[in-house]
């Protein structure tokens, strides 16, 4: 029943398709054939999607891509809702309509009707964008527009906080992605085999720390990968350690063909530490190209 | 060039449709009425299944997008052209048979509300900005396709060639294709169409299909047919709270496949299923399962429109039975007896 469960709490309005289904069970309204057949069908598929072993068989059916929620698309609950709910209306009404106020009593039905799918739905808390989120879109969206003017962005690979990638493909086909939404999103990796590298999964939970700011702590995949690079700050970590350790990271981003990267504006003094550790250990030039949106542009050559 | 968009995308699939249907039902006197809403439901369908037949010539065939968008022209103009002919000898013939607008009179209230209801919600997945549902790539995969010149020639999340390849069932999904040919044919950005203008077309034909579906419940009640879909907007409004949830799909994600299948092909399936009629019904429940498998993951193609079919056939065969009848008749005998 877990899995009905998993439903039930995402849809309280399922109740409204029990209810209507026993009214029209014990009450003595006349139905047509197409309405009995819509009764007996909505009966039928709620037993098949409740049921475990048939919930079981549908599950197999509809393939492992889909979770069990969706097998309730074969129930004709929004039908089964709206045709009972308006048959039951019309008939609570239809004496009423007889004394010249029908349009009131109905009115007032469909008013609890409308109360009551609220309180078994969202409460009238739609789902939307938050304030947070769209200021976060348009930063990211400037980042976007910044590294759309810069010629040989589209002949690298980006690096970037995953914000900025999800933008970036969202925005334009141009630019590619040392990594994508897939990395760290299982719904979207699920449509494709690829798999990340390892050296891609570190830059990544790289990248994440140094956009986290210092309150994150380095994953421990990351600092094991490090000091199996012997470059990671052991003990008392010294800033000169640091930098070290971040240069090694920058040089293998551009190892792997991304030189254009995208750090948030807050990290400039740790990247521009690293930059010089950069170019002093490993002779590779990074200089800062713009910046937007909150974020530094910078350019590994 | 929207203009251009909105008009092609009421017009062309209300011809193709009307077409089909004037071809279908021939001289069929008052069963053969042609109604704006199955004619439009049927056409888009069509449109979706030429969408297809270019995205698997895309896919397999290896031709670049630049030469898919002249076909895709060529093709919707010559299947509008051949739909032409039947519907304007049905129209010259017997105009009575299309059904623009309902025939019946009566108070605009309801109607009112419902179109008030209707427009907020067209308002809203036009204007607000979109909330990305996890593992909706579509946006990304079309300006994959329009910037590869190519059917996934590149992973559309980063942009880059695939290195192990990707699923079959997801490469054989023709719908990114059609909204990429969209897209490009009335050059308009990618995540407007995806986003904004394909969630009102999708709600459009959600209402569509609940229409025919109140007019086989309620037959030619026309205040009965306008309450049903108000109540079924009030259920769009109020039940969005999942990804899996009709709400949801008509608000938040109707550019999706899934979203599609559920607010108008399973719908549509089940208006079709309720006439009881595979004579007339049959190309229509083909299509629906046919559209289905084009836009959505599917068990080898075999979706839910068919396994809903097959569980109302089922239903049908069982409630026809003699078993069946003897136990009803028995029950109610002893209804009878007892009362």
């Amino acid at each position: 029943m877990s899995g009905f469960e998993s439903y039930f709490l995402s849809n309280h309005g399922i109740v409204l398709v029990f209810g209507i289904l026993l009214y029209f069970w014990v009450s003595d309204i006349k139905t047509g054939p197409r309405e009995r057949r819509l009764l007996i069908l909505t009966g039928a598929t709620l037993a098949l999607v409740i049921f475990p072993v048939s919930a079981a068989a549908l599950r197999s059916y509809q393939t492992g891509f889909y979770a069990y929620p969706w097998i309730w698309s074969l129930a004709p609950v929004t039908p089964c809702i709206a045709w009972g709910a308006t048959a039951a209306l019309w008939k609570l009404t239809a004496q009423k309509r007889r004394d010249g106020k029908a349009g009131l009593r109905l009115t007032a039905g469909v008013a609890v009707l409308a109360a009551l799918l609220l309180l078994l739905g969202n409460m009238g808390n739609i789902l939307g964008v938050t304030e947070e989120e769209k200021t976060r879109q348009r930063e990211c969206g400037q980042v976007v527009a910044c590294l759309e003017e810069i010629p040989e962005a589209e002949d690298t690979l980006l690096w970037a906080p995953r914000s900025v990638l999800e933008e970036t493909r969202r925005r334009t086909g141009e630019l590619r992605l040392l990594y994508g939404r897939n990395m760290w999103e299982p719904a979207a990796a699920a449509y494709a085999y690829d798999t990340c590298p390892e050296e891609q999964q570190r830059l990544f939970d790289w990248m994440e720390t140094v956009a986290g700011g210092e309150g994150i702590q380095t994953p421990q995949g990351l600092a094991d990968f490090l000091k199996a690079a012997a470059v990671y700050p052991a003990g008392d970590a010294g800033e000169q350690n640091w930098a070290a350790a971040d240069a090694y990271m920058l040089r293998l981003a551009a190892r792997l063909d991304a030189r254009i990267w995208v750090f948030p504006g807050e990290a400039r003094e740790r990247v521009t530490a690293a930059c010089e550790a950069l170019c002093e250990t490993y002779g590779l030039n990074a200089y800062p190209l713009g910046e937007a949106g909150g974020y530094t542009v910078w350019r590994c050559e | 060039m929207i203009i251009l968009l909105w008009l092609s995308l009421a017009l062309a699939p209300w011809l193709l449709g009307a077409g089909i249907l004037a071809a279908l039902r021939g001289r069929k006197g008052a069963a053969g009425v042609i109604h704006m809403t199955d004619a439009w439901i049927m056409g888009s369908m069509c449109c979706v299944g030429l969408a297809q037949a270019l995205h698997l010539l895309g896919t397999f065939g290896h031709m670049p997008l630049s030469r898919l968008t002249p076909l895709w022209h060529v093709g919707i103009a010559a299947l509008c052209i051949l739909a032409s002919v039947p519907v304007a000898i049905t129209w010259r013939r017997h105009r009575e048979r299309f059904r623009l607008l309902p025939q019946n009179g009566g108070s605009f209230v309801l109607p009112g509300i419902f179109l008030l209801l209707a427009l907020l919600q067209v308002v809203y997945v036009y204007c607000m900005p979109a909330i990305i549902a996890p593992g909706d790539i579509m946006t990304e995969t079309v300006r994959s396709f329009q910037a590869a010149d190519g059917i996934y020639l590149v992973n559309p999340l980063t942009g880059q060639a695939y290195t192990q390849g990707m699923s079959m069932r997801h490469r054989v999904l023709g719908l990114p294709t059609l909204y990429t040919l969209l897209s490009v044919s009335f050059s308009v950005d990618s995540s407007l169409l995806v986003q904004n203008l394909i969630p009102v077309a999708v709600i459009a034909g959600a209402y569509m299909v609940y229409y025919r579906l109140a007019r086989q419940l309620f037959e030619d009640d026309l205040k009965k047919k306008y309450l049903m879909l108000i109540l079924v907007s009030l259920i769009f409004w109020c039940g969005e709270g999942a990804v899996w949830l009709d709400g949801y799909a008509a608000l938040h994600g109707a550019w999706l496949g899934t979203s599609i299948r559920n607010l108008i092909l399973l719908p549509y399936a089940l208006s079709l299923g309720l006439q009881k009629d595979p004579r007339r019904t049959w190309p229509g429940m083909l299509l629906c399962v046919l559209t289905e498998a084009c836009v959505c993951w599917t068990f080898n193609g075999l979706g839910l429109c068919l396994l809903l079919l097959a569980v109302m056939t089922v239903l049908g065969r069982i409630g026809s039975s003699r078993l069946h009848r003897r136990l009803a008749a028995r029950i109610s005998g002893r209804e009878e007896a007892g009362g």
